[in-house]
């Protein structure tokens, strides 16, 4: 048996508590990585996991769409990714939209709220999600994966409310969409559905794109 | 027939696709996507209530108040499209916008509540889209949009999963769906605390951005609630529903009042006077009543015109004064006349003085609202007094001497436009009852229409 056959096998071996484990693993990585561009292989890694939860109920082949997916959007986001962090690393810059045109200062720059924060809103967003799900289980929904889908949506929530930037904000958007689809489509299993939310998925990540390049437009840099 | 039901959906597509391929011709994106917007309201209302399709298993058709609704909301974004605009708006801004009308119209046709949503929520993004097209300054306000757009999503799945089964989704039951369903109207109507990504949107954005993501998007999402309320949501429900609206109407009417009061710049009396009447509106509708309701639907409608002919003006004003502010407009009445007095006409209507369209639908409400509870009445009236006296302070401005030689700067067609939106609102005042519409089963049960809706 080849590596590629052992590792997918591995991967199908997972049980929902591991998967759960490991969409919760990647949406941390994802809030507290700074480089866009390595933030989104954790974005990438969670349509992986969140395709073996979806195709090892429904469909194995789902988990390509999936992973097909995943391609996409980061594709759609790599360049945009490249640009902002250039942007970031180049200099200060303006607070926000209403800074715009005024000349950068040293207190002006992007607030980078800091690990310590980000790791605050972790937590707040972890108890958060548990507390709703405590209150609020889903009828149909292995109860561990019930659980990392509203902390996936929790931790999107929080990142896109504290992200100073269009592309982070984006992450977070996408995360959120992430952690209801995962659990939403143990569900409702139309193709049809399955195909609308795959062309939002697409939505989302065109928007994320067209927003930060304005942002970085804004911002002196090549859009 | 088939081909006509489809092409209410499909003509905005094609006439995007064409938009592109023509983009380099002068004049012709503009007059191309007006004339599809005013193909598919007069189809919508060609096809209001002619037997439903079956599409993929699902029914697919228009009711006549989805297809006045439609429609509607097509008028409008030919109106502005046709406003002359700054040359920022390219065709490619206008090709997403007529994406998010066909999103929209599939939205209101498809009959599958779920599949319906998701294409409400699609339309939504491509709207979103549009708030940062040719303006890079407003990214981040697009970026916000994004966000409470793509919440929604989530809260309306759940929400009609959770209504669909007997006893809920969850612990929570059948009233957790009704709030999520609560929840994500108030997200894409942009209500009270839900607001805060608008009102830099009004000061600054494109028209075609306010009138699609400030009208467009809050009649698809009450319209989508009205199948959804008559298809799932048991009498209790509809209550608990009502309760929640109203609520939210209360604080955004309020909050929007008080507001409003403190703005000097016509972008700010518009976006705070435009989320008060929105309030007045979702009261209407909290009420539960036939006439309530009926009421509330007229002045959702009437709310549309007026932000539209606003938002028309502020672009003139913005684009040919060099600003919207209260030292900007000031003696704005001799280089702008056609757009001052449109606008006036529209914000007074906004702020529901008599004679107005504003004012007849109000005259319904208020008395609602007393009757529900007298403090609500009392604090209506005194959260009104504000975009007023904004107005008043705005227009005394507008409309004074000036030594500088007046020199007419505004582009005709838009001047017309906005002076044809205000006057339409004068009409419609005087004459109230030139639009009838059925409130009835807005918010009430019909079993009979129930299957007909969840297309099943």
């Amino acid at each position: 048996m080849g590596v590629a056959a052992r590792f997918w096998e591995l991967l199908g071996a997972l049980t929902p508590a591991q998967l759960a484990v490991g969409l919760s693993v990647t949406s941390v990585v994802l809030f507290l990585v700074e480089d866009r561009r390595v933030a989104l292989l954790p974005l990438l890694a969670q349509y992986l996991v969140i395709g073996l939860i979806i195709g090892g109920r429904i469909f194995r082949p789902v988990l390509w769409l999936f992973v097909g997916f995943g391609v996409a959007v980061s594709l759609v986001l790599v360049l945009s990714a490249g640009r902002v962090q250039r942007v970031i690393s180049a200099s200060a810059l303006p607070l926000d939209d209403d800074a715009e045109g005024e000349a950068a200062s040293p207190d002006a720059t992007l607030p980078t709220s800091g690990p310590v924060f980000n790791a605050m809103a972790l937590i707040l967003a972890g108890i958060g999600a548990y507390g709703v799900w405590r209150l609020y289980p889903m009828e149909g929904v292995p109860p561990e994966l019930n659980l990392a889908s509203y902390w996936l949506v929790a931790n999107g929530l929080v990142l896109a409310l504290v992200a100073q930037e269009p592309l982070r904000i984006g992450f977070g958007i996408i995360t959120l969409l992430n952690g209801a689809i995962s659990a939403y489509l143990l569900l409702e299993r139309s193709l049809l559905v399955f195909a609308l939310l795959g062309v939002m998925y697409g939505m989302v990540a065109l928007a994320t794109v067209v927003c930060t390049e304005g942002w970085v437009e804004a911002h002196g840099g090549s859009a | 027939m088939t081909w006509t039901l489809l092409a209410v959906a499909g003509l905005p597509v094609v006439a995007a696709l064409l938009l592109l391929a023509l983009r380099r011709v002068p004049v012709v994106p503009a007059a191309l996507a007006s004339l599809a917007l005013a193909a598919v309201a007069a189809l919508a209302v060609h096809q209001a209530d002619a037997a439903p399709l079956m599409i993929l298993g699902r029914s697919v058709g228009l009711s006549p108040l989805s297809a006045a609704g439609l429609s509607y909301c097509a008028l409008l974004m030919a109106a502005a499209t046709l406003h002359a605009e700054s040359p920022a708006v390219g065709a490619a801004s206008r090709a997403t916008m007529l994406a998010a009308m066909a999103s929209f119209a599939a939205a209101v046709m498809v009959r599958n509540l779920t599949i319906s949503g998701l294409l409400l929520a699609i339309g939504a993004v491509f709207a979103v889209i549009l708030v940062p097209s040719g303006r890079a300054d407003l990214s981040l306000v697009g970026s916000r949009a994004l966000s409470v757009v793509t919440l929604a999503v989530p809260l309306l799945l759940f929400a009609v999963r959770s209504l669909e089964m007997p006893g809920g989704l969850s612990r929570g039951g059948v009233q957790g769906g009704v709030v999520a369903v609560a929840a994500a109207v108030c997200l894409a109507l942009a209500v009270f605390p839900f607001h805060v990504w608008v009102t830099p949107l009004y000061r600054r954005g494109s028209v075609q951005a306010v009138v699609m993501l400030g009208v467009v998007l809050g009649v698809v999402a009450l319209t989508y609630l009205r199948n959804l309320t008559q298809a799932l949501a048991g009498e209790q429900m509809q209550q608990h529903l009502a309760a929640l609206l109203g609520y939210a109407g209360l604080a955004s009417a309020i909050y929007g009042g008080l507001a409003a009061s403190a703005q000097r710049s016509l972008g700010g009396l518009l976006a705070y006077a435009a989320l008060a009447d929105l309030g007045v509106a979702l009261l209407g509708l909290g009420s539960a009543t036939d006439a309530g309701t009926a009421a509330a639907a007229l002045h959702v409608a009437y709310r549309g015109v007026a932000v539209a002919a606003g938002a028309m003006a502020l672009g003139v004003f913005r684009q040919h004064l060099g600003g919207d502010d209260d030292h900007h407009l000031r003696g704005a009445v001799h280089r702008a006349p056609l757009a001052v007095l449109g606008s006036t006409l529209a914000i007074l209507s906004l702020v529901g003085l008599p004679l107005t369209a504003g004012f007849s639908t109000r005259a319904v409400l208020y008395p609602l609202a007393v009757a529900t509870h007298r403090g609500w009445g009392v604090a209506l009236l005194l959260a009104g007094a504000g975009p007023l006296w904004a107005a008043a302070r705005l227009l005394r401005v507008a409309y004074a001497p000036t030594t500088v030689p007046p020199a007419r700067v505004e582009p005709l067609v838009s001047g017309l436009l906005i002076l044809g939106l205000g006057a339409l609102l004068v009409v419609l005042g005087l004459l109230p009852g030139l639009l009838p519409l059925e409130g009835a089963g807005w918010l009430l049960p019909q079993p009979a229409a129930a299957a007909l809706l969840t297309g099943r």
